[in-house]
């Protein structure tokens, strides 16, 4: 975590702090309270404190939580099922594995909430293999939670049965779409479903199924405890809370952060991170992850928040935000993100499976200068169809940071281009 | 037989979740052969073709021979900035290898790897389970030497 | 071949919750302008189609799950942009546009990636001008190099003689797993890879032959490019140059509809037709097994045996060489075998010709050797003797028990109706002995399937046992009982005696699983029994069927859609040649030649004072009489009994000892190689006239060739026969034919050529311009109550002993057929099955010493051959199966020749052998 005055600790409260091994520490910051408050409420009130509070999915859609648990909650079936999606694979990201490396066991108390809240006895924490100590501490944290009754039968004796299962991944950026995420979990290739139905209608097994990214998952034992109004007091009217950003590349002290949403790139780079590590200026931002749109300077002072960034045609994404200097190339880094989106892409859908890579062999023309102008309108119309027809948000954001990059500079890919000829 | 019997064990195991099991093939058997998945096919009737299509889909799994160690470094833009060529030529000049290749001994392979979330401290390697971050080339002797000595051991 | 479900095969969760949206009220919406009302829960696409909006699909197909990958089928919807059509779920009042800029755009787009490493060989493609793929870069004027794109380079397939595989051509649409998954229930094709490299291909992308694949080609079928095509045809013809004739399958009595496709004279491929009974399906015989058509082995003159030899002679100088020795002989040193292979027309001709010219009832055909039980037991029982129900309604049953049918192998595209019915829902019990793909389907299917291995012979018992458990647990149907039928209160008398406790010891049944297989079939709202010759070819035939007609009528399956008792009829006319009575006790429309009425009207209508009336021989009866030196002389039309009948040495001796025997087939076959006089006779390529498949379905067929060499039609061949010997049989065509036959036979009364159209006629057809009776007894039996009859088990002629230790039971493969003449021409199916065998249970082998692939000597009773072993777990370890398809590797040889009193039918389902190693 960076350090900074700036910084708020409402969901990294306990990261660096207490033992994440041990569930006693746990218990002594409040843990678990927040699910002995919930037992003494009806399900329906759990869902209005959410909904009310207007906690919106941290994931990178920003669909309000709430909702998601309101509809899964009404949808009559025999089982139903809370999965918290840990595949963070967005390149950059890295908010997650800290909260389950230092907090595990706020995220078993928020599914074992959510599970309540909407009627489910099970649950999965679907975890990427690379993250090996979360995978640990979570299983750690898993058997503890049992061992003292906050798992398992008659949860508390309140009567609610709940336990959790942790599903590894095996290495598929793809996965992290919540229904390439339940067929992954079905033992199938990670290919991402046509939707709707959506899954708090039908998700996996075809159960009514809640899915929520990790940060947003720790956000509920907070608002449980603290109520609705506290945490709208925190963030913008209409993207209430904080978020955790996480920098990389040229920056002074890169790092995870949580600020509330709202906070301006400015602020981010320049107050949080130090400034930018070398000599040479800031010439790029790309925000989100590499699904997330390339950025001049010009846009440092704009407010990230779900909705102003809506606005612009942007997206807060993972909160990740990778810095450039002026002394980067932005065709190897768009490059780089080409050459990522055509490794991942599931091959599924014919937008995705033949743009990605169209996209990595035009880049790898214009980086080995051997490409034509006609290239770079090649990559705008591709650009388009796969935001417009692709199946899933993989192949709908995987052009994003390439034609971005292209439109705010736009100069440099000509002048690759030009010398091509 | 006994290879046989402990496939019979891990589909036991995993109550026919395909995708543990063949993790843990994988993990026990160095990749996924075709013997196996055949003898996995048999017991848990999931059909062959399905258990090639997940086995395949998946960038950790591979139904081909590879080293006993997997390198795999870090290749998302954070880790780019960082001086990862460098890194790749300190593994070349170690064992002789570039990406997508294995040593003669297959005790290493070195791959390239999507993002291992450590992208404040690139660049990044994994070697099977193990993170390495802030990894400066002077760093890969000793890295190495470690699963070098850990096969000694066993020996 | 996989006998397991594969486990996508059932509705993906997704998929059920399509089809349960799919309701019966009507939503309206705006396409392009046009208010359409669909039903609730159709798609874009439905809606779009309904009113012929053109809208281009790669990866959708109406049998299939909806994949929704291709993307070609966007329209824009207002408020949601561009969205597919094949997956979107239509709304109140939604507003869809197929065709915008966006949408076109879209498509172009989606057009030039896939072109962009498609290899842009069209002038060679065999697929060139019937490919989706061409077809829309031509729409959409996309000409496939504005994007500069690579090639995956994977290597063609060429390693099997069925299905040819580029895989660069391949746009991962996915249809051909889908089909082979959901419709075939195999699972052989899987996506393999993952991005740009994916590949649609088999597991660990072996060789097909090593896959699962049973080579069916509806892969090739729903294939949208050229990545897979029909091998044998590759090269032989452009597809505008193809010549389709719509007509009708020669091999088994499904009836499938086809294309035959010729091009100058020669036939060079198969394609499947939307037919009533396989709606575009077909298997690896129907699409492959085309090429015996013009083989080389065709007879093309006619022979007469001269100093010992089989020598070309004129048609003329054959006829009447043939005329006048038939005329020698007193009628009842006369026989004739008729053929399931010909059509009414010529069946109906030929017994004629029997009864008229040669003026006795000796005619036969192998019904006899099939169903002949059948047909004395539902005639009996019912009044009427065919299959009650269509096969098409087999897809709806709410449960399906198979009993002595090998229904994947022997009916392929009816197993295919049987595995969309389980995927449906159905229940699934099944009766065999081995343990042949459905039964393992039946295992696998948990609470909703069971299979009975009962031991050959014991069927009678089993199902008097189920009826004990349906009578005991109050799952009969009383008011069905009590209203349409008589005779029950016999049966529960009977039955009484058939506990479970003593059902299992005669059966080998388990008791839980005969109580379990009771309750599934008793409690379905809709249960259809599906039964063949592991039912017929027993001593107890016509009381096995008698036993499962007792079953469907005390449970009201009967006179109903998707239930019934459905015999499956093996050859393409068996059923036709049945109603034409090529039989040697019934006149056509199955009047008896005792009756003194239909003897007279028949007579009246042939300009004859009477007909022979005495009941003629069968076929085994007939080859017993030969033997004798009664039968004299024969005339065979396409036939062949030296394979097909049981006892061989025994049928051989008594075609040898014939004065005069006469062929007409289209090859030269072990029978026809005794003969002293061979007709050559056209195939079905190259006749008219109709074929009447096991659904009762009247079909054309369509003559599509030439006759090879000098080779006639039988109708004509008989005509001029006839005329030969002195009679006018004056038809110009089979259509006069049909026109006699429809004045004679009431369930064909209202036949008219012109009325068969692509759909056929079920008969019965009352009158002219009558739709044709999809399921019978409607209203009541044809004989008016249904009969339950009272049968007691008695054990198979034939028991195991210490000599003869295993019980030998023959039938069918799914890569072969009949006697071979045919399916062992197709240089395919050759390839694939080279030559006969003999299966044994592993432990059984062991104890032999025999491993997978030695010679073992088999010998029975009746005389003894040399085979080969295959090792499989298929039959129980005191049980042995051979296929009868392979003259030289005869199971005949060992079969005995004892029949069913009834109804003549011989017991191939049992023999007692001994297997020896061969050192």
């Amino acid at each position: 975590m960076i350090d900074s005055p700036l910084a708020l600790r409402n969901i990294t409260r306990n990261i660096d702090k207490i033992d994440p091994e041990s569930i006693e520490e746990y218990l002594k910051t409040d843990g678990y309270e927040a699910l002995k408050k919930t037992l003494t409420m009806k399900p329906k009130e759990i869902v209005s404190i959410i909904r009310d509070s207007g906690l919106r999915g941290r994931g990178g859609a920003g669909y309000p939580t709430g909702l998601k648990w309101y509809f899964a909650a009404n949808t009559q079936s025999d089982a139903k099922y809370v999965i918290c999606n840990a595949d963070e694979g967005e390149p950059g990201t890295f908010k997650d594995r800290i909260l389950m490396e230092g907090d595990p066991f706020s995220l078993i108390e928020a599914l074992t909430i959510a599970g309540y809240a909407i009627g489910s006895n099970k649950g999965y924490i679907y975890i990427r293999d690379e993250y090996r100590l979360s995978i640990r501490r979570l299983q750690n944290a898993i058997e503890k939670a049992q061992q003292s009754g906050y798992l398992g039968l008659n949860i508390l004796g309140s009567g609610f049965d709940f336990d959790l299962e942790i599903s590894i991944g095996a290495g598929s950026y793809v996965c992290g779409e919540e229904t390439a995420l339940f067929e992954s979990l079905e033992g199938k290739r990670g290919e991402p479903r046509i939707k709707p139905p959506y899954p708090t209608e039908s998700g996996l097994f075809g159960k009514p199924t809640v899915i929520n990214n990790v940060e947003t998952l720790v956000n509920i034992p907070l608002i449980v405890n603290r109520g609705a109004d506290w945490f709208k007091e925190i963030g913008t009217e209409c993207s209430p809370g904080t978020k955790i950003f996480t920098l990389s590349g040229d920056v002074a002290r890169p790092g995870a952060i949580e600020l509330p949403l709202g906070t301006t790139l400015r602020e981010l780079i320049y107050e949080v991170a130090g400034g930018i590590s070398s000599e040479e200026k800031l010439k790029m931002i790309q925000l989100g992850g590499a699904a997330g749109h390339c950025l001049s300077p010009d846009y440092l002072d704009i407010s990230l928040d779900f909705d102003s960034l809506a606005v612009k045609g942007l997206s807060l994404g993972s909160g990740a935000i990778l810095v450039l200097d002026e002394s980067r190339s932005i065709i190897k880094t768009a490059y780089s993100l080409a050459k990522f989106f055509c490794h991942e892409s599931c091959g599924q859908c014919t937008p995705c499976r033949e743009g990605t890579l169209q996209q990595k062999e035009i880049l790898g023309r214009i980086l080995s200068k051997k490409s034509s102008e006609k290239d770079l309108e090649l990559l705008e119309r591709l650009s388009v169809s796969m935001v417009q027809t692709s199946l899933c948000p993989l192949g709908q954001t995987a052009s994003l940071g390439i034609s971005s990059a292209i439109k705010h500079f736009k100069e440099e890919f000509l002048s690759y281009s030009e010398r091509g000829i | 037989m006994h290879k046989d019997l402990r496939i019979e064990e891990i589909a036991r195991l995993h109550r026919g979740n395909l995708l543990p099991m063949l993790k843990q093939l994988q993990t026990e058997f160095g990749y996924l052969q075709k013997q196996v998945l055949k003898k996995l096919a048999k017991e848990t009737g999931i059909p062959l073709s399905q258990i090639y299509a997940t086995a395949t889909f998946y960038s950790l799994l591979t139904t081909k021979e590879k080293g006993q160690y997997v390198i795999r470094i870090c290749e998302s833009p954070s880790c780019e900035l960082q001086d990862k060529e460098e890194i790749l030529t300190a593994i070349w000049e170690e064992l002789g290898i570039i990406p997508r290749e294995t040593t003669r001994d297959r005790k290493f392979s070195l791959e390239f790897s999507s993002c291992l979330g450590q992208c404040d401290k690139g660049p990044a390697l994994m070697v099977n389970g193990d993170t390495y971050t802030n990894v400066k080339p002077s760093d890969i002797g000793e890295i190495l030497s470690r699963y070098h000595l850990r096969e000694e051991v066993k020996q | 071949m996989s006998k397991r479900i594969p486990k996508n095969f059932f509705p993906s969760e997704t998929e059920s919750y399509r089809k349960e949206q799919l309701k019966d009220t009507r939503v309206g919406l705006i396409i392009d302008g046009e208010k359409v009302w669909v039903p609730e829960g159709s798609t874009v696409l439905d809606a779009a189609r309904e009113i012929s909006k053109d809208i281009p699909t790669l990866c959708h197909h109406p049998k299939l799950s909806v994949s929704g990958s291709c993307r070609m089928c966007l329209v824009e919807v207002d408020q949601r942009g561009l969205q597919t059509s094949c997956s979107t779920i239509i709304q109140e009042d939604m507003v869809v546009h197929t065709e915008t800029e966006s949408v076109i755009a879209g498509r172009k787009q989606a057009l030039k990636l896939l072109l962009s490493d498609h290899p842009l060989d069209c002038l060679t493609c065999e697929m060139a001008g019937n490919c989706k793929l061409q077809d829309y870069a031509y729409r959409y004027q996309v000409t496939g190099t504005e994007i500069e794109g690579r090639q995956r380079g994977y290597l063609d397939d060429d390693s099997n003689p069925f299905i040819y595989r580029e895989f660069d051509k391949c746009i991962n649409c996915t249809q051909c797993i889908r089909m082979c998954t959901e419709v075939q229930g195999i699972g052989a094709l899987t996506v393999e890879g993952s991005g740009f490299f994916v590949k649609v291909t088999t597991e660990g992308d072996v060789p097909l032959q090593d896959s699962p694949c049973v080579f069916c080609g509806n892969c090739i079928t729903v294939c949208p490019t050229g990545a897979l095509t029909a091998k044998p045809s590759r090269g032989l013809a452009r597809t505008w140059e193809r010549e389709k004739t719509l007509t009708v399958c020669p091999y088994c009595g499904v009836g499938c509809a086809i294309y035959l496709e010729t091009k100058n004279g020669r036939v060079v491929g198969v394609e499947p037709a939307n037919g009533p009974a396989n709606e575009n399906l077909l298997c690896v015989k129907g699409r492959f097994g085309w090429d015996f058509i013009q083989h080389q082995d065709r007879l093309t003159d006619p022979l007469i045996r001269k100093d010992g030899e089989l020598v070309p002679v004129s048609w003329e100088e054959a006829i009447r060489y043939t005329a006048k020795k038939l005329k020698e002989y007193d009628s009842e040193a006369l026989g004739v075998l008729s053929s399931a292979k010909c059509t009414n027309e010529e069946n109906y001709l030929l017994q004629k010709f029997t009864r008229m010219v040669l003026g006795t009832n000796n005619i036969d055909h192998c019904a006899r050797l099939c169903h002949a039980s059948t047909v004395a037991a539902l005639a009996e029982v019912f009044g009427s003797a065919a299959m009650t129900n269509s096969i098409a309604e087999i897809e709806d049953a709410k449960a399906i028990f198979i009993i002595g049918s090998n229904t994947t192998e022997s009916h392929p595209v009816i197993g295919l109706r049987v595995k969309a019915a389980v995927r449906k829902g159905a229940a699934l019990v099944v009766a065999d002995p081995r343990g042949i793909e459905l039964a393992r389907w039946a295992e696998e299917l948990g609470d909703r399937g069971v299979w009975l291995r009962q031991r050959p012979g014991s069927d009678v018992a089993l199902l008097n046992g189920l009826l004990h458990v349906l009578i005991r647990d109050n799952l009969i149907d009383e008011a069905f009982v009590a209203e349409r039928t008589e005779g029950f209160n016999e049966v529960r008398e009977l039955v009484k005696e058939y506990t479970p406790e003593r059902t299992a010891r005669i059966t080998g049944i388990p008791e839980e699983k005969l109580v379990k297989a009771a309750h599934l079939y008793g409690e379905a709202e809709t249960a259809s029994i599906l039964y063949a010759m592991g039912i017929t070819q027993h001593t107890t035939g016509t009381d096995n069927v008698a036993a499962i007609a007792n079953l469907a009528m005390a449970t009201g399956n009967l006179g109903k859609e998707n239930a019934g008792v459905n015999a499956l009829r093996g050859q393409n006319n068996v059923q036709g040649s049945s109603d034409m009575a090529a039989l040697p006790n019934l006149l056509p429309g199955y009047r008896k030649v005792s009756d003194p009425t239909a003897r007279k009207q028949f007579a009246d209508a042939w300009g004859l004072e009477d007909l022979p009336s005495e009941e003629g021989l069968t076929v085994v009866k007939m080859m017993e009489a030969a033997h004798a030196g009664v039968i004299k002389a024969m005339f065979i039309m396409g036939e062949n009994p030296m394979v097909s009948d049981p006892d061989t040495n025994h049928v051989r001796e008594a075609l040898n000892n014939l004065d005069f025997l006469v062929v007409s087939d289209i090859f030269l076959t072990e029978t026809a190689m005794l003969a002293d006089v061979v007709l050559p006779s056209a195939s079905f390529a190259e006749r008219e006239g109709t074929f009447t498949n096991t659904e009762r379905r009247i079909q054309l067929i369509r003559k599509a060739i030439e006759p090879v060499g000098n080779s006639k039609s039988d109708w004509e061949i008989i005509s001029d026969l006839a005329k030969a010997m002195g009679y006018d049989f004056a038809y110009e065509n089979p259509k006069e034919i049909m026109l006699e036959i429809a004045s004679l036979v009431p369930a064909y009364a209202g036949v008219r050529y012109q009325d068969l159209g692509t759909q056929g006629l079920q008969w019965p057809v009352p009158y002219e311009g009558h739709p044709g009776t999809n399921y019978l007894h409607r209203d009541g039996f044809a004989r008016g109550k249904g009969l339950f009859k009272a049968i007691d088990f008695i054990p198979p002629v034939e028991e195991p002993d210490e000599n003869y230790p295993l019980v030998l039971t023959t039938g069918r493969i799914l890569y072969h057929y009949h006697t071979g003449s045919m399916s062992r021409r197709v240089e395919a199916l050759d390839w694939l099955v080279k030559e006969g065998y003999i299966e044994i249970h592993p432990e059984r082998a062991k104890e032999l010493g025999v491993t997978d692939g030695e010679l073992v000597k088999v010998s029975s009773r009746r005389g003894e051959i040399v085979t080969r072993a295959r090792v499989v777990d298929v039959t129980d370890r005191d049980t042995v199966f051979m296929p009868f398809h392979f003259a030289e590797a005869a199971a005949n040889v060992l079969t005995h020749r004892e029949l069913d009193p009834k109804a003549k039918i011989p017991e191939f389902k049992v023999s007692a052998v001994r297997v020896e190693k061969v050192e």
